[in-house]
């Protein structure tokens, strides 16, 4: 039989808290108690145990997966307001300003032709700058499909650096949409949607699941991690029954 | 309140969602750490700690500074675990999954098996006493900081944490795991 003042001791002695009075108490207790000598033991040696745990690290995903779920302008509202820069001399600077921005324009329009004029002269055979380019956006990629339950039009985009599906989608029923993919080489950036009815969107690590109940539109974003060929997996399922599924390769 | 995070709310408050990337990577591991000993299973470990941190940023004009921003944020973790465990019937059931074998204490484990044992262990004990346990060993709170969190009196985790570590004695021994060296 072990006292459960003993009991206490001994758990304070785990997690550090003894005093050396106490401790000396336990100490001579245990010496004149071998049940409650081996029951410590076990104890000390149970809680040891769970450091042998390994150290589990989330996914490196994770924080991309939550600030893509969270509600970004959900609090801009609260930003503080910009600094009017006229405010605290108002009546004051407001003319001043008004008179120096039309001499301004003023002097502008006489100096113009007579500045472009040089520069050009002065230019003329040393030509540098950038030009602005568009980004390439190509169609990769289309699946279409049509029956009595749904029409469903997806289209696969790329840009330099991202992928996107938009999807059309025309069903009476409740529908899901599943595009797995390997985390490995696509990092599912953002979603936008709208349509008819509630959307529900379910985004994992390696796969995203939308859920609705009738007509939808929506945008995926995905991120190419690397530059080896890949895919994904689209699958459409309405009413329980899968009426899709195919598979898209990028090369 | 620590200062540090009471700055991050303030920020995350005025729209700055950078700040909210601060507490994100300031917590995920203890609360993603948090999730795993309870349930075990790593995507939902995952899941869990996503919504804990939706949830976090959902309620941040709620918070009250008063308190400090770690139990608040261990709280919303806590619930979202027991509302996870009660949604996939985990609480009741989850110690149906793990059956004992290799009563032989004797019996020598690689240390894969051995941390195999321990965790399936841990998970065996009833809920109410495994979370103080998690928060004292794998998280290192203090008995009055895991009473912040579980709001419960400090008698209370006391009390649970040393019939927890009474009922892992029993478990590990059950499975064969030695603990008298």
């Amino acid at each position: 039989m072990i006292d459960k003042q003993y009991i206490e001791l001994m758990n304070k002695e785990i997690d550090g808290l003894l005093s050396v009075p106490e401790s000396e108490e336990l100490k001579n207790y245990l010496n004149q108690n071998k049940e409650a000598e081996k029951y410590f033991a076990e104890l000390k040696v149970s809680v040891e145990l769970l450091s042998r745990l390994p150290d589990e690290e989330p996914g490196r995903n994770l924080k991309q997966f939550i600030l893509n779920s969270i509600d970004k302008n959900k609090y801009s509202f609260n930003k503080p307001a910009k600094i009017k820069i006229f405010s605290p001399f108002q009546k004051f600077l407001k003319p001043r300003f008004t008179f120096a921005l039309a001499a301004g324009i003023l002097i502008g329009i006489v100096l113009y032709p007579l500045l472009f004029t040089v520069q050009n002269n002065k230019m003329k055979n040393n030509l540098s700058g950038t030009m602005g380019v568009n980004e390439n956006i190509t169609e990769l990629n289309n699946v279409t499909f049509n029956n009595s339950l749904a029409s469903c039009k997806i289209i696969l985009y790329k840009t330099n650096k991202e992928y996107w599906f938009k999807t059309n989608l025309i069903v009476k029923d409740n529908y899901t949409l599943k595009i797995n993919f390997n985390p490995l080489d696509f990092v599912l950036d953002n979603v936008s949607a709208s349509g008819n009815g509630e959307l529900k969107i379910n985004k994992k690590e390696n796969a995203v699941t939308i859920s609705g109940e009738d007509n939808s539109i929506f945008r995926l974003y995905f991120n190419r991690i690397n530059l080896i060929p890949a895919n994904f997996r689209i699958s459409l399922i309405v009413k329980g029954q899968e009426q899709l599924s195919r598979l898209i390769n990028i090369e | 309140m620590n200062d540090e995070d009471f700055k991050y709310v303030e920020r995350c408050l005025t729209g700055d969602v950078e700040a909210f990337e601060e507490i994100i990577d300031k917590y995920r591991k203890p609360v993603f750490r948090l999730a795993i000993r309870m349930v075990k299973d790593f995507d939902d470990a995952e899941d869990i700690a996503q919504n804990v941190f939706i949830k976090v940023y959902e309620r941040l004009g709620t918070f009250n500074p008063k308190y400090k921003f770690f139990s608040w944020l261990y709280r919303i973790a806590v619930n979202e675990t027991i509302n996870f465990c009660r949604k996939k019937n985990l609480i009741e059931n989850l110690a149906d999954n793990f059956e004992s074998s290799g009563n032989n204490p004797e019996e020598a484990f690689s240390e894969s098996e051995l941390s195999e044992k321990i965790q399936a262990a841990l998970i065996r004990i009833d809920f109410s006493y495994r979370l103080p346990l998690v928060l004292r060993h794998f998280l290192s709170y203090s008995y009055k900081e895991i009473s912040e969190i579980l709001e419960v009196p400090e008698k209370t985790v006391k009390s649970r944490l040393f019939t927890g570590r009474q009922m892992l004695k029993d478990e590990l021994i059950i499975s064969g795991v030695k603990t008298n060296d």
